[in-house]
């Protein structure tokens, strides 16, 4: 559909997928304006395990990766849970703009590319309970999983569901986001197991979802879990 | 600002251009050519490519109107009033009733006398009166008959219904007898529209067959935007209290099938699969609904949305809108001219631009209402001008009314929707869904009714001069641009200041014309004087008849749009209804300072009503006889008939004493003669033998054949003779009238061919001047 893109810019005027400032016609072929490209995280910059940013440049973990050793092989967000993407990522959620999530999708692409993984050969999705996407109307971690898969010219499998309901993850505190979301996972067996996945998904925080969803795809037979995520908090 | 919407604005400015003036279409050509030169020629500059994109969009909305002129004009150009034989097919059933009967035809064939054959291709309107014929989508029928051009506008400020009907897409307009209908055997209806007139049937019935009548018929009218059926008084109670846009199947409606759609599929994780069940949901909802400008306005819009969610795109309101109007006005140029078109696209644009600004300064209502509360009052903020201009009424309940009426009416609409969809599988299932809705429906056939007669219910706007609305809109402008007005950079400020002296110096007394006009209203066959005298103050003697609500119809849109806001004086000249039948609608919306009648009184029911508003309105009466004189701004009127002893026993006693009032302004004199005929007459003319010079004289009794006689033409020794006439029973005017007026050379003006006539005099001379050409 590239021929269509001049039409689309005339009609839904492409704006900073964080900021929703206009962007002028230098800055057309980005997603973002300049002030916000700033935010963007370098990988090279960041916990090669978390993703998080390190204080001081060099190879290494950040503390917090010390305590924790997470199921998943590595992971890497485009930049922080704060400020204009932290609007944005909330009228993703929360707003209805199901929209955005092929900016997003687009950006996580870039900066998975970025990082220099190893070839991946499946996007899975973070699941969202039925009754989530009921309140909500759509999944945004799939929206998010179909877009990289098809920038990354991967398929999407849904490898995992959702157990039970689970509270909110956004109004507990640190060690009780562990305990909400310890069992909340199960496999969804489908036939030919991939060996490396990308697990998908808006947020990560205490990175306590995405070590459970990578360790129930690790029980089931995956050999490595990377993981890609809008914002890091 | 966004090119497209100003590519919009221009592309319509070329439509209401192409309107006004008439263009060749080798000079707009050339136009177009030289848009695209300049285009190519002028160096890649922002602005002036921009310009130049202007320029063509407003060529381009010059030839899309003239084109879709023509294509309505075209084919019906060989058979204006040409009796012959018409095959086709109903189109549309708009009423279907025992008194009457009309609907669309699409007229595929005339046979011309001598079997000619024409193919046609034209929609006509067809009336049928009286008959027991029940028309439906597809019915194939040959009428026999004549097709007539509708008629125009007729009066100041009055009604268009040519150009109505040309936003419907109907070139002529046809009057059948019910013998000159013959059905034939068939359906030529389109498979999926006659699948959507059955569904819609079938939809209605349901509605029927659960819901007492009036209930039934506005839930139609809030479903399927059918308002052919409700009742006039609660009609009226919707539109004066600003509530008509939930009777038109607009955003509203469309909002709550798209939001239903998408809630149902999204969950499915299958973007483009719910987004185009959506689209294609909104589409049989646009057609079961029969396609009306404000359907297709939300329509398009949530199209729109959602293709940009397809696209990964944020969708932004304006621009959506622009392209939206843009779609509409290309493939029908004429729907500009819809006012339905106009209200809706207003009422979006002023919620688009204006709701978030007012609710940022609604800080201190609770979220809940602030909300709502800020739409509403945009989409009025929107649409006052139009709503001034063609209804001419403000309420103070519009903004509560809708905050409570809209979610009431979405409620329906819901349950409305999905009652019909079980019904259209079991009516058993349906009854009691669509039942939930009666008292939600109880509530909006009682309450908006209740609130019109409160106190200050509907404020009559009389027209204001269109610079005002340009101030208007500048205000709003300026609330749209700036955070908060500043003084001290108030250079626009300074520039509506200036402006509003401006008007203000332009609408005081001393600026007006000091000049005379007289008009005779067009209110078909009645009377209807409107006398505005040199210092601004109006005078109305009669106001046509009631069958045709000459009242509503006529004469207050005239008055509205004359800036009249009040009467120093009503006259009737006597009580049959075709003189004071319009009164009431008169009397009640304006205040009238005197109330003058030759004393006599009917025995109709109407009569009735007038008397009991003069009453309650406290409105001064005095019967007048002969030598009665009101003298306002150097204008008098004498009443030189009927006499104190009234006539009896003449041919016809009521019309004979019919006041016969004398007009005069320096040198200027008019005689009216009202429904004076000949015992009146030929007694006026021996008591001021050689006083009743008139420059102008009303034809007496709509130029009736025993009025009007030589003494009266030889005594008047008018210049010119106008004949308040329209389509009647009684072969009014009569063709020995005609030949006298004829005989006598004067000038004559008749309100059936002339529509609104025009005398304006300053004192000395004196002009006469017809609304329309015949």
């Amino acid at each position: 559909m590239k021929w269509l893109a001049p039409l689309l810019d005339l009609l839904f005027p492409r704006r900073c997928a964080f900021c929703r400032v206009l962007l002028d016609d230098e800055q057309l072929p980005n997603l973002l304006c300049r002030s916000c490209e700033q935010t963007v995280l370098n990988p090279d910059e960041c916990c090669s395990y978390c993703g998080y940013p390190l204080a001081a440049t060099g190879e290494g973990y950040c503390p917090l990766c010390s305590e924790h050793s997470y199921a998943f092989y590595a992971a890497c967000a485009v930049s922080l849970f704060r400020g204009e993407l932290r609007k944005a990522i909330l009228r993703f959620k929360y707003g209805g703009k199901s929209e955005l999530a092929v900016p997003f999708g687009q950006l996580m692409a870039r900066q998975i590319r970025k990082c220099g993984w190893p070839d991946l050969a499946a996007v899975v999705p973070i699941p969202l309970h039925p009754q989530k996407l009921r309140e909500r109307g759509y999944d945004q971690a799939l929206l998010l999983a179909q877009v990289l898969g098809k920038e990354l010219g991967l398929p999407v499998l849904k490898l995992l569901v959702r157990r039970q309901p689970t509270v909110s993850q956004t109004t507990l505190s640190a060690a009780q986001r562990w305990q909400n979301v310890a069992a909340a996972f199960a496999f969804n067996r489908q036939s030919g197991l991939p060996a490396r996945v990308l697990l998908v998904d808006d947020l990560l925080t205490t990175g306590a979802t995405a070590h459970f969803a990578a360790e129930v795809l690790l029980q089931a037979g995956v050999k490595e879990v990377y993981l890609a995520v809008i914002a890091h908090s | 600002m966004a090119l497209l919407p100003l590519l919009v604005l221009a592309f319509a400015a070329g439509i209401a251009l192409a309107d006004k003036f008439s263009f060749s279409y080798r000079g707009l050509l050339l136009l177009l050519l030289a848009a695209l030169a300049a285009g190519i020629i002028i160096p890649n500059k922002k602005k002036h490519a921009a310009a130049v994109l202007l320029l063509l969009f407003l060529g381009q909305g010059m030839l899309a109107y003239q084109l879709a002129e023509r294509a309505l004009k075209q084919p019906l150009a060989p058979l204006w009033n040409v009796e012959a034989e018409y095959l086709g097919y109903v189109q549309d059933v708009l009423s279907s009733n025992a008194e009457k009967i009309q609907f669309d035809f699409y007229l595929e064939e005339a046979v011309l006398s001598g079997q000619q054959r024409l193919p046609v291709g034209a929609l006509i309107r067809v009336s049928v009166y009286r008959s027991s014929f029940r028309p439906f989508y597809g019915q194939p029928l040959k009428l026999h008959g004549v097709i007539k051009a509708a008629p125009g506008q007729r009066n100041p400020g009055g009604f268009n219904y040519a150009d109505y009907l040309e936003t419907k897409n109907v070139s002529g307009v046809m009057t059948a007898a019910p013998r000159q209908i013959t059905v034939l055997t068939g359906n030529k209806g389109k498979p999926l529209m006659t699948f959507f007139a059955r569904v819609r049937a079938k939809a209605l019935a349901l509605l029927q067959r659960f819901l007492p009548p009036e209930e039934a018929q506005l839930a139609a009218g809030f479903i399927f935007g059918q308002t052919e059926n409700i009742t006039e008084e609660l009609l009226t109670a919707y539109q004066r209290l600003g509530l008509a846009h939930l009777l038109a199947v607009s955003g509203l409606h469309v909002g709550f099938v798209t939001s239903l759609i998408l809630f149902l599929f999204m969950r499915l994780g299958r973007p483009l699969l719910s987004y185009s069940a959506a689209a294609l949901f909104i589409l049989v909802y646009v057609f079961l609904t029969g396609g009306q400008p404000p359907v297709w306005r939300a329509a398009l819009t949530a199209l729109i949305t959602l293709a940009a969610k397809q696209y990964g795109r944020e969708s932004e309101g304006l621009q959506t809108l622009s392209l939206a109007a843009l779609l509409l006005l290309y493939f029908r140029p004429l729907w500009l001219f819809s006012l339905s078109f106009q209200l809706s696209f207003a009422a979006a644009a002023g919620i688009l631009l204006l709701a978030p600004r007012l609710q940022a300064s609604l800080k201190w209502c609770p979220q809940f209402l602030a909300s709502p509360l800020s739409v509403s009052m945009a989409a009025l903020l929107g649409v006052l001008p139009l709503q001034a201009a063609h209804f001419g009424y403000f309420s103070f309940y519009t903004i509560p009314l809708n905050l409570l009426c809209v979610p009431v009416v979405g409620l329906v609409v819901m349950l409305g929707l999905l009652g019909i969809l079980v019904g259209l599988v079991s009516a058993v299932l349906a009854a009691p869904i669509i039942t939930m809705t009666l008292p939600l429906l109880l509530l909006l056939t009682r309450l908006p009714p209740f609130c019109l007669r409160l106190p200050a219910a509907a404020l009559y706007l009389s027209a204001v001069h269109p610079l005002w609305w340009l101030l208007y809109g500048m205000v709003l402008l300026l609330l749209l641009t700036k955070d908060k007005v500043r003084l001290q950079t108030g250079k626009k400020l300074l520039l509506l200041l200036l402006l509003g002296c401006l008007l203000y110096a332009a609408s005081l007394p001393c600026t007006f014309p000091r000049q005379l006009t007289v008009t005779f209203l067009d209110v078909g066959q009645g009377l209807a004087v409107h006398i505005s005298t040199p210092a601004g103050q109006h005078l109305l003697v009669d106001a046509g008849g009631g069958n045709f609500a000459a009242g509503e119809q006529v004469v207050l849109p005239y008055l509205r749009a004359k800036g009249v806001s009040s009467l120093a004086a009503v006259i009737l000249t006597h009580p049959h209804d075709d003189h004071y039948g319009g009164l009431p609608a008169v009397l009640s919306a304006l205040p009238v300072q005197l109330f003058l009648s030759n004393g006599e009184e009917d025995n109709a029911a109407a009569f009735s009503d007038l008397l009991a508003i003069l009453e309650e309105r406290d409105i001064a009466c005095s019967s007048v006889s002969a030598g009665y004189r009101l003298i306002i701004d150097n204008v008098e009127i004498k009443v030189l008939s009927p006499p104190a002893q009234r006539f009896s026993g003449t041919a016809d006693d009521v019309n004979n004493s019919s006041l016969v009032l004398s007009l005069s302004y320096g040198d200027f004199s008019l005689l009216l003669t009202g429904d004076a005929e000949s015992a009146a007459l030929n007694e006026l003319i021996k008591k001021y033998q050689g006083r009743l010079r008139a420059d102008v004289l009303q034809v007496p009794h709509h130029g009736s054949r025993n009025a009007l006689s030589a003494a009266l033409l030889r005594a008047a020794a008018a210049r010119a003779a106008v004949i308040s006439v329209g389509s009647n029973p009684f072969g009014h005017p009569h063709a020995e009238t005609l030949r006298l007026l004829a005989e006598n050379k004067l000038a004559v003006y008749r309100t059936d061919l002339h529509g609104a006539i025009t005398i304006v005099s300053d004192g000395k001379k004196w002009t006469i001047a017809a609304y329309t050409a015949p």
